[in-house]
């Protein structure tokens, strides 16, 4: 990529290379396979799906690096529709929309669509009202955006922390995701995992700022894609012999419907599910007087330790399992309490049908409110929650200041068909590859004897057994569902070996997640940098910065930041989904209703922004915090709708707060932007 | 453009928040699952991609003609 604007724009040119850059990553991936086939060993395979991708993005962050600060902040808004839409689609695609989505709408059943129509919904919000007007105005940031629109440094600074804050939870989540992937590729720790993969992001977005990472981001959504598509694809084929996964869906929901029937109705289901009820009744039994019960535990471990040493009537496994129970009994009543009240729970999940999984075509619960599991969601939760992830995805920063790197207005709008179509083609596939890999697993893996199960569910046990495990609770030998429990955030990683597919195409799949993570991380991370450098060091504390030392602070902030993430990542935080979800109520509650009356009633002014921004906050915080701590108290919802969906509350307060401070200060306030400057494009 | 924008945000709302409310209804099943089933997994998705293409074609039509008014 050479150095100036309009390089970018020689179309045809760069076609060819995406192109040829996918074409060869299909190669590879065909050549890795016949390599397997002829006894390549697994290691150089995974090494060689980390080292090529990661190797092709420092290539592209390289050559893109730049200090200019147009450049670096913007990518000089020379970013043709058609890239910049890709950009967005990999920025977006996180690896919760690549690892966890399918994983959800596996485990959760269809109540998980919520998902799929607000992550790709939201997208309408930002054509119609958002995209072509924030590029009209022209900021590099979008606390920038307020700032100047509102001629006040409060909606910056507030913009400033939201955005900070935000995107600081969901690069969290990426780089989880990325130390989970790395260290299945590698074989390396979890630990080693992180800062491996928090090379690869920071060798693009340290280096070249927006440029870089918009590059970058276009190959990593071939990547993702392809690596997204060949499983969907291969099941399809295999499992109907027809490579059309909408056509694959409809045919192979009705048999997952119909075997789920079967396994409701199952003797042997109903005994592991009694086994785990009398299980959680044990519990509730110890909790009843957990000092006593810690003690009883840890003299019967002992006992049994003693007996095995002194008779050697136990076997080694024997004997090293009940050392193992032993040093993993909790030191005291206060770490027991909450080790068994959590195990009493877990276990009285899987006592339910389907081991706590709701059937897969449900999207909500009965009329009568009765639940099969917990996961599911009633008709109020379910479009609660698909209205604040769509607001949420119209007020994401990351996503928004990528429209500021268009040439042109229309150029924006464009983008935005763009991206949602690219976006879309994954979404929709995602409920195909949940429903084919689950009927992968009810019609092969259960029924296994326990001594002949399937590699991978010994494989990823091993790698991490919180992530896959088994146990046989009814001692029949034989694997159950209740008995399998699988994390939804692995399920897409895993999903090449449960369809019994090459090696070589599962690390594709972990080179699609390590890609979405990687382009998502280092767009946060930019974001981050961006809003503090940009808006609260030049902006709000020095004003008037030359733009050589404005690019240099950016990128010291952004390793500072990076290293953060890593840390607080490392903490192994809750699961992937359950970490971003929040983040989308906030983003809807602060910066959604700040960007779209700023855009689209010259009336709004800082005032009402200020207070629009900090009511809504403030709603939606607090119904998150005191709705989510120490478990969900469901007598205690407001129309029962679940934490994570804070924003529903926060939206409209945020709206009505915004209004009328505005007009009750109309005299007051400055009108700082003239009419139709920012609304008509 | 606003009444354009506004059409569309009504058929976006209406696809978007009406069939969760008769996903259980069971004259609306279809091929194992609910009509709603298959509009958040399919079919929504896809007419969010026409809403923005149509806004967006509308949109650069205006502005030619604007652009050619103003050349004019």
């Amino acid at each position: 990529m050479a150095a100036d604007a309009p390089e970018v724009g020689a179309g045809a040119h760069l076609a060819r290379r995406y192109v040829a850059c996918a074409l060869v990553l299909l190669l590879f991936t065909a050549a890795m396979v016949v390599m397997e086939r002829s006894g390549l060993k697994r290691s150089w395979i995974a090494s060689a799906f980390l080292l090529v991708p990661v190797v092709l993005y420092a290539s592209i962050g390289l050559a893109c690096r730049t200090t200019e600060a147009a450049q670096y902040f913007v990518a000089g808004r020379s970013v043709p529709a058609v890239y910049n839409g890709m950009a967005i689609g990999a920025d977006w695609m996180s690896v919760a929309s690549f690892m966890g989505l399918a994983g959800l709408l596996y485990t959760n059943g269809f109540g998980g669509l919520a998902y799929v129509l607000g992550w790709t919904g939201g997208f309408c919000l930002i054509a119609f009202f958002i995209a072509p007007y924030l590029r009209e105005f022209g900021q590099y940031t979008i606390p920038d955006y307020l700032g100047e629109r509102y001629g006040s440094h409060w909606p910056r600074a507030l913009g400033l922390c939201v955005t900070a804050g935000c995107s600081l939870m969901y690069v969290v989540a990426q780089i989880y995701g990325v130390g989970l992937i790395t260290a299945r590729l590698t074989g390396f720790g979890f630990e080693m995992g992180i800062f491996v993969g928090l090379g690869g992001i920071l060798v693009c977005s340290f280096v070249g700022g927006m440029r870089a990472i918009t590059w970058t981001q276009v190959a990593q959504y071939l990547i993702l894609v392809i690596a997204f598509l060949v499983p969907v694809l291969w099941l399809s084929v295999q499992q109907t012999g027809w490579p059309l996964p909408q056509w694959a869906l409809a045919q192979q929901l009705k048999k997952v419907n119909e075997r789920e029937r079967e396994l409701m109705a199952d003797p042997r289901e109903r005994a592991a599910a009694a086994a785990f009820r009398a299980e959680a009744d044990a519990y509730a039994q110890r909790l009843h007087d957990v000092e006593r019960a810690l003690v009883d535990e840890r003299v019967a471990l002992q006992q049994r330790i003693d007996d095995a040493a002194m008779h050697g009537g136990a076997s080694v496994n024997e004997l090293r399992a009940a050392r193992r129970a032993l040093q993993a009994l909790p030191k005291d009543a206060d770490a027991a309490r909450e080790v068994w009240a959590r195990a009493r729970e877990a276990d009285l999940e899987r006592a339910q049908p389907l081991g706590g999984m709701p059937p897969q075509a449900q999207m909500i619960h009965a009329d009568d409110g009765t639940q099969v599991s917990s996961a599911q969601r009633s008709r109020l939760d379910f479009v609660a929650l698909v209205f604040c992830l769509m607001a949420g995805t119209a007020g994401m920063p990351h996503v928004l200041a990528r429209f500021y790197t268009t040439p042109s207005v229309s150029a924006a709008r464009r983008s935005v068909t763009w991206a949602l179509l690219f976006i879309a083609l994954l979404y929709v596939c995602a409920p195909v590859l949940a429903v084919l890999v689950k009927y992968e697993v009810l019609t092969t893996v259960l029924g296994t004897p326990f001594a002949e199960l399937p590699r991978w569910i010994v494989e990823w046990s091993k790698t991490e057994p919180s992530l896959v495990s088994v146990v046989d609770i009814n001692h029949d030998g034989v694997l159950q569902l209740a008995e399998l429990h699988i994390t939804p955030d692995i399920l897409v990683l895993a999903a090449p070996e449960i369809g019994g597919m090459p090696f070589a195409v599962s690390c594709l799949v972990a080179a699609g997640g390590l890609a979405a993570a990687l382009s998502t991380a280092d767009g946060l991370l930019l974001t981050i940098a961006n809003a503090l450098s940009h808006d609260l060091y030049f902006n709000i504390l020095h004003r008037g910065p030359p733009t050589d030392r404005q690019v240099a602070l950016s990128k010291v902030i952004l390793l500072f930041v990076a290293l953060v993430a890593a840390y607080i990542a490392l903490q192994r935080p809750a699961g992937i989904l359950l970490l971003v979800t929040p983040v989308f109520s906030i983003a809807a509650a602060t910066i959604f209703p700040a960007l779209v009356l700023g855009i689209a009633w010259p009336a709004a002014n800082r005032w009402g922004a200020t207070a629009g921004m900090a009511a809504g906050f403030g709603i939606t915080l607090y119904y998150l915090l005191t709705r989510s701590l120490g478990g969900v108290d469901e007598r205690a919802l407001w129309f029962g709708i679940q934490p994570e969906s804070a924003g529903v509350f926060g939206v409209p307060v945020a709206f009505a707060v915004h209004i009328v401070m505005s007009l009750a200060t109309a005299q007051r306030a400055k009108r700082t932007v003239v009419e139709g400057a920012v609304r008509q494009p | 453009m606003r009444p354009l924008a506004l059409w569309l945000t009504l058929v976006w709302a209406l696809v978007s928040f009406v069939p969760p409310f008769f996903a259980r209804e069971p004259w609306l099943q279809i091929d194992g699952a609910s009509l709603a089933m298959w509009m958040a997994a399919q079919v929504g998705p896809l007419v969010y991609v026409l809403l923005a293409w149509l806004y967006e074609r509308r949109a650069s039509r205006l502005e030619a003609q604007q652009r050619a008014q103003r050349g004019g």
